[in-house]
């Protein structure tokens, strides 16, 4: 963001094409994160660009104000969201993940355990007694699928990132087709989650 | 914007010595923080030792009641005075009108939170419900601009000169549709919005100040409690070195201290028998159950009085009228309320991804944590008793001010609030299914962008409908607008490539575009959501109120026609009732005709015709007060003896 200012007038500036979220917080491009180095280096960025410092500037000042802060949290929000985080590196190495039309890697596997889950989930009664205690099971246990999604994909991307200094980041399609694959698992365990808080809350209202 | 800012109340004559004081310097600008609450509301600014401080009215009251009464002669009375007409006229008496911000007729009635009240209420445009007050119809969002309008009388007259700027405070789990509302209403009352600032989100920043005034570091996790008198807020946050950054947020934007109250009126119309209440039954019901709920805050037990149902004098033999009302009673009632906020806490810890025993304090705000059941519920959802050291009624407003004059220039301190999105914004997919665009507790302000597709050959429109909630049905969350994108190249399915982009600013309200990319061609929309005033309806609505100076006097002059009118007509009724008998039939019908022309001009709103038809009332009649004057004399002689005269 060294170019963020005038360095003469010290004026805000327009932000720049495209911007490297990793680069814009100072953090290595890889899926292990320094969460305390993003979170310092976010707050000190909301310092210096949130609009609230520009209150009493300019027009154009608070709409460029405005741009950079935008940005900073789109980047913050992608960063330390792992799956988020994840679908940016796959993009960075040339894998867009949301394109329309691009069909996702089928593994039949996989495709048999989110069933049987799904099947699990909808037999549970929840104005049955042992109901919390049955989605607390599955909660456990898709946290611990979570866990080990990260963790490969970690491992994944470690072996083709960090890219070296001055060189394009490369993996091999192999490789890309195993993340992307993770990625998938990771996606899918994530709206369980989701799927199991609704349930949960459906209880929670129920319990009164 | 021009417009707004030149508009000043009359009779703002600068106080001199009081500028000199409150300019700290000459170089401050004038501006307050506002706490538009559901029961009373407030304003603050920074006083002269540099610290944020509610402002007064003349009897030394800072809390302003949320209440606005529209009078039958066009005036319009707030807070106190507007108070003490609810029992007489609770149909033209509006309390809680934030419980009706961005709200439509079928979501009030419907569901958790109906709340019975004595007003008429129906939908108006962009089906936002609207108040009826016999010929007339308000808005919440002009029922809000006279509280906010009254607040910036007394700030303005406080601080020696106008407004240069104001936040106002919303609670972190409104909709996009009820903070439109609420700074429609500020524009509307001719304020300038320097931003919307969630409640507890400023509560943090009074009670941040006090520990780093100290020098001591409360910093880390808080989690602020607020429990209003309609809504209720839960927000987790980080301090660190004068940034607030809220990291999760949730509540129930009609869950309060009134529901509280609704579960003591349900008792008191049990008790009295009494399933459907009129207005002015309902209104007195309500009035004994918040005296109940406030003693019992202090109380063990408390007195209630029923009140006596219409057509009764008294209360039959048997029945005193009288209950007692103990502690653990009204918190049976209130349980399942609390409950439902604890749901709202577990989430908001899990959102956030911190745990209960991870917090450094828990923040009580809002009048209702008073309660001593809350008090209890709180310390044990957070397994440590909850700060309450400032103020839970004016810590919302002394933190606005302190925004407010951070948004100014004024002060020179480092500190920051970074706010998210309570609630997550999406669009409606195919089978009615809500895609979520920015998820709740997103940071603000943010942007993003999603890419759709058409879905038939040679599609050339395509409608957006964005919407507003958690659930995966679009018919269970919040309409917040529809537009069609139109113009689009006729192409293959799934050829063109439209790119939806979301933005939230920092006052956490949302744009929308959208544009087909792959042809070069661009279509861009933008979009307001549709129930927001448009800021032609709010140019209107404030030459209205200017030209209300010259109906004032109009309007007075009806006022004490009516007035008039109203005692002669009931004299004159008493008369009939008393000695109609003197008159013959034709002489009965001459009398009650003209006694019905009055009656009806009163009704009117021509004051001159009024006062002549209780002229002509007046001639009419007077044979027949000389005749009652003649009966009474004799009936002063009756029974006397003649030597009484002698």
């Amino acid at each position: 963001m060294d170019t963020a200012f005038c360095p003469t007038c010290q004026v805000i500036q327009p932000t720049t094409g495209n911007v490297d979220y990793f680069r814009l917080f100072s953090l290595q491009f890889s899926f292990s994160l320094a969460v305390e180095q993003l979170e310092e280096n976010y707050q000190s960025l909301q310092r210096q660009f949130h609009p609230d410092r520009f209150a009493s500037r300019s027009a154009t000042e608070r709409r460029l104000s405005l741009e950079h802060v935008t940005r900073i949290n789109q980047a913050y929000q992608t960063i330390r969201d792992p799956l988020l985080r994840s679908e940016y590196l796959l993009e960075r190495l040339g894998y867009r993940v949301a394109d329309p039309g691009q069909s996702e890697p089928q593994d039949p596997a996989f495709l048999m355990e989110v069933m049987e889950q799904r099947e699990a989930l909808e037999a549970v009664d929840l104005s049955a007694a042992g109901a919390a205690q049955q989605l607390g099971r599955m909660r456990e246990e898709t946290e611990r699928c979570l866990e080990q999604d990260e963790a490969q994909l970690a491992r994944l991307f470690a072996s083709c990132l960090p890219a070296e200094a001055g060189r394009e980041a490369v993996c091999a399609p192999e490789l890309r087709q195993q993340i992307v694959r993770v990625n998938h698992r990771l996606r899918y365990h994530r709206r369980f989650l989701e799927a199991l808080d609704q349930a949960e809350e459906n209880i929670s209202e129920q319990g009164v | 914007m021009d417009l707004l800012l030149d508009i000043a109340e009359p009779g703002q004559s600068r106080k001199p010595h009081e500028v000199d004081l409150l300019e700290r310097g000459g170089r401050q600008r004038r501006v307050v923080g506002i706490d538009l609450g559901t029961t009373f509301s407030l304003v603050a600014a920074i006083n002269l030792e540099g610290q944020p401080a509610c402002i007064a009215d003349d009897a030394e009251r800072t809390a302003l009641p949320s209440v606005v009464h529209y009078g039958l002669d066009g005036a319009v009375l707030v807070g106190h005075a507007a108070e003490a007409q609810a029992l007489l006229h609770p149909q033209r008496t509006i309390s809680s009108v934030k419980r009706l911000m961005g709200r439509g007729l079928a979501e009030l009635s419907s569901g958790e939170g109906g709340m019975q009240t004595p007003l008429q209420l129906l939908d108006g445009e962009g089906g936002m419900v609207q108040i009826v007050l016999g010929a007339r119809r308000v808005s919440p969002v002009e029922v809000s601009a006279e509280i906010l309008r009254s607040l910036k009388v007394r700030a303005e007259e406080a601080l020696g000169g106008p407004l240069q700027g104001a936040v106002v405070t919303v609670p972190a789990y409104f909709d996009d549709a009820q903070r439109q509302a609420t700074k429609d209403a500020a524009r509307l009352a001719g304020l300038e919005v320097m931003r919307l600032v969630n409640e507890p989100t400023a509560a943090a920043l009074a009670y941040g100040l006090d520990a780093f005034q100290e020098g001591e570091g409360r910093q880390g996790l808080f989690a602020i409690y607020d429990l209003g008198g309609g809504t209720f807020d839960i927000s987790i946050l980080r301090l660190n070195e004068g940034v607030f950054q809220v990291l999760a947020t949730g509540g129930n934007s009609r869950l309060g201290g009134d529901d509280f109250d609704q579960r003591v009126v349900d008792y008191l119309l049990r008790e009295a028998g009494v399933s459907i209440p009129d207005s002015r039954f309902l209104q007195a019901c309500r009035r004994e159950a918040r005296r109940i709920k406030e003693q019992l805050s202090e109380w063990e037990s408390v007195d209630a009085t029923l009140p006596l149902p219409d057509g009764l004098e008294a209360w039959p033999a048997g029945e005193s009228g009288r209950r007692t009302i103990t502690r653990p009673q009204f918190e049976a009632w209130i349980g399942d309320l609390l409950h439902s906020t604890g749901v709202a806490c577990r989430r908001a810890l899990k959102d956030a991804g911190v745990t209960a025993a991870a917090l450094q304090g828990v923040v009580l705000v809002g009048g209702s944590t008073r309660v001593p059941l809350v008090r209890r519920f709180v310390a044990q959802l957070f397994q440590r008793e909850p700060l309450c050291d400032l103020d839970p009624d004016q810590v919302v407003a002394l933190g606005a001010a302190h925004q407010a004059d951070l948004l100014a220039g004024n002060g020179d301190t480092e500190l920051l609030l970074l706010d998210v999105t309570p609630l997550s914004l999406g669009l409606e997919t195919v089978g009615e299914l809500a895609e979520k665009i920015i998820p709740r507790n997103t940071p603000i302000p943010t942007a993003r962008a999603q890419d759709f597709t058409t879905f038939k050959d040679g599609q050339t429109a395509m409608e957006i409908h964005v919407v507003q909630g958690e659930r995966e049905l679009v018919s269970q969350c919040r309409s917040l607008a529809r537009f069609e994108l139109r113009g689009i190249p006729p192409m293959v399915a799934g050829a063109a490539r439209i790119r939806v982009t979301f933005g939230v600013d920092a006052d956490g309200l949302l744009t929308v575009s959208a544009r087909e990319e792959s042809t070069g061609i661009e279509q861009s929309v933008r979009v307001k959501p549709s129930y927001g005033l448009s800021d032609g309806q709010i140019e209107e609505m404030l030459r209205d109120a200017l030209s209300h100076g010259a109906a004032d006097l109009q309007a007075r002059l009806l006022n004490e026609a009516r007035v008039e009118a109203e005692r002669v007509l009931s004299a004159v009724g008493a008369a009939l009732k008393q000695d109609g008998d003197l008159l013959s039939e034709a002489e009965l019908r001459r009398v009650k005709a003209v006694t019905l022309q009055l009656w009806e001009a009163s009704r009117g709103q021509d004051a001159t015709l009024i006062n002549q038809e209780m002229a002509r009332l007046d001639q009419e009649t007077a044979f027949f007060a000389q005749r009652r004057m003649d009966r009474s004399i004799q009936a002063a002689m009756v029974g006397r003896n003649m030597t009484d005269f002698a």
